[in-house]
């Protein structure tokens, strides 16, 4: 009984984060392969606008277990702390949150296209890896 | 009749007994065909958005960065206080609309308004409180013009007009809006410089910002930003220079000042030199911010200080304390000048309700006003506050 009630808990808790592995993803030969995870955050976070003065282009992936597994991997907060961010964020300075998009394939082909975008996938997504480079991986939780 | 059940049972005993890897086949190739149709769709969505995008420019995808984008919204809150220094009597009173909007154009360009509306005695006022337009040349040098609040401390820059986004129902006392009775001027009309860049322990931003200083009113007794035309020619100068460690990302630390020229009511062409430094920590539910001023002229000087501690018991109630101060010198030309340039201390102690935190919140507090040699103040405030 106390095992179950344990495991519920544990569910409870555990229920928003994702269960595979997430890889953050950028263009193989575009400006943002060799930056380092603070600089993943600080994109995230519209704090780094500009790589090698190129605009750079986040992409999230829509709500939900993926994205709050990447939230609280890389930039150290929930979904709602992210929201109230940018919300003060933007009466701030301005600016946009980072787009979110539908679909894995979506953001496969965006950042395959666009040497600036950056964003993240399951890795089990990723049947072919030509012209990505894997910068981040996040372990399963 | 009997001939078809045959030829039925025919074509059942073929589709139950053909080889498996015949249908793992067909399986994989009607995989492979779906597969090649998802990248078709992906291919015409990605052309379809580009197309809705107004462009294509090189490399960049300017779709997800539309070349005219708007954002607006509102600020507002309703509130209740019994009798303090601000208000007579125990009154019910509405804050102030809070209208902003910002906008970009490409990348690089940048649109910030904010219209304030709010209660001035018994009429309402409306106050152009921030304008300005962004050019972003790369994230080391940003230039901006127009209205802004001043880079003097923490709060001032990372907190507006909308009390949404405050912890507390009003700001720390000394940093009141000028024509709140604040003592530290907290608009800036003119050009800001702003970047920031790394090393491999910190980031750091520098915010340089030139413009006009502000004047005082000597009929009220407040600062008043000069927003059409200086009073004088010497032009008011701020720097303020933040850190944040990469071990510690939450902790920011900075050193600001200013210096400008201004009139006061017993004597001209006053140098006033405003200083300090401001520390923010915040992690998981707990916050700690800390901001100190010195103010100085030939004549005299002040110190002004707050500090603020918060922690999240759960997710949206969260208790807070505050403890600020102004030390005024009683021969000082600039605090003298100003109605509430006195020494005055308070403690501010309360909960904040987030019905939504970044929509609406409830706050209930409690304040202590204590001046050296006026009266002091018991007050019970309430706040709603929302934004959308």
């Amino acid at each position: 009984m106390k095992k179950l009630i344990f495991t519920v808990i544990f569910m409870f808790f555990a229920a928003n984060l994702y269960a595979g592995e997430i890889a953050v993803i950028v263009n193989e030969s575009g400006p943002l392969t060799q930056i380092s995870e603070a600089d993943i955050r600080e994109i995230y976070l519209g704090n780094i606008r500009f790589i090698k003065g190129v605009a750079v282009t986040p992409l999230h992936y829509r709500e939900g277990s993926i994205k709050d597994t990447f939230l609280s991997s890389i930039i150290d907060m929930n979904s709602r702390e992210y929201r109230v961010y940018w919300t003060k964020k933007i009466f701030q300075e301005g600016g946009s949150i980072p787009v979110s998009q539908n679909s894995f394939g979506m953001i496969i082909l965006t950042v395959k296209k666009d040497m600036a975008v950056i964003g993240y996938v399951p890795i089990s997504e990723l049947k072919e890896t030509e012209g990505i480079k894997i910068i981040k991986k996040i372990a399963a939780k | 009749m009997q001939k078809y059940q045959i030829s039925y049972v025919i074509v059942l005993f073929f589709i139950i007994f053909s080889p498996p890897y015949l249908k793992a086949d067909e399986l994989s190739d009607l995989k492979t065909k779906i597969d090649e149709q998802q990248k078709e769709i992906n291919e015409l969505r990605y052309s379809l958005d580009r197309l809705k995008g107004g462009g294509v420019n090189g490399e960049q995808m300017d779709e997800l960065k539309p070349m005219f984008g708007v954002n607006m919204g509102i600020f507002g809150d309703a509130n209740f206080t019994t009798n303090s220094r601000e208000k007579a009597k125990n009154s019910f009173y509405l804050g102030e609309v809070d209208l902003y909007s910002t906008g970009n154009y490409g990348s690089r360009m940048r649109f910030l308004s904010e219209i304030v509306i709010e209660g001035e005695d018994q009429a309402f006022e409306v106050d152009l409180e921030r304008v300005w337009v962004e050019y972003a040349f790369s994230d080391l040098i940003k230039l901006k013009a127009g209205k802004q609040h001043t880079a003097l401390g923490y709060w001032n820059k990372t907190y507006h007009h909308g009390k949404q986004l405050f912890l507390t129902v009003d700001r720390p006392f000394f940093l009141a809006f000028e024509h709140d009775n604040g003592v530290i001027p907290v608009h800036i009309t003119g050009l800001e410089f702003e970047g920031s860049w790394s090393y491999n322990f910190a980031i750091f931003k520098y915010e340089f910002q030139i413009g006009n200083g502000p004047g005082i009113d000597n009929s009220h007794g407040i600062l008043v930003p000069n927003n059409i035309l200086d009073d004088n020619n010497s032009k008011q100068i701020i720097l303020r220079i933040t850190g944040r460690p990469l071990s510690v990302p939450d902790l920011s630390i900075g050193l600001f000042g200013t210096v400008f020229t201004i009139d006061t009511a017993t004597r001209a062409g006053v140098d006033e030199k405003i200083y300090g430094v401001d520390i923010a920590y915040g992690r998981d539910r707990f916050e700690v911010l800390a901001e100190y001023f010195r103010l100085e002229n030939s004549d005299a000087s002040g110190n002004a200080f707050y500090v603020q501690l918060n922690y999240g018991i759960i997710e949206n109630i969260t208790p807070y304390a505050r403890i600020e101060t102004l030390d005024a010198d009683k021969d000082d030309p600039y605090l003298n000048s100003l109605s509430y340039g006195f020494d005055r201390r308070q403690v501010v102690a309360g909960i904040k309700y987030d019905i939504d935190a970044a929509r609406s919140s409830i706050k209930a507090q409690y304040r202590y006003d204590d001046t050296h040699n006026g009266n002091d103040y018991n007050v019970f405030e309430m706040q709603w506050s929302f934004g959308f």
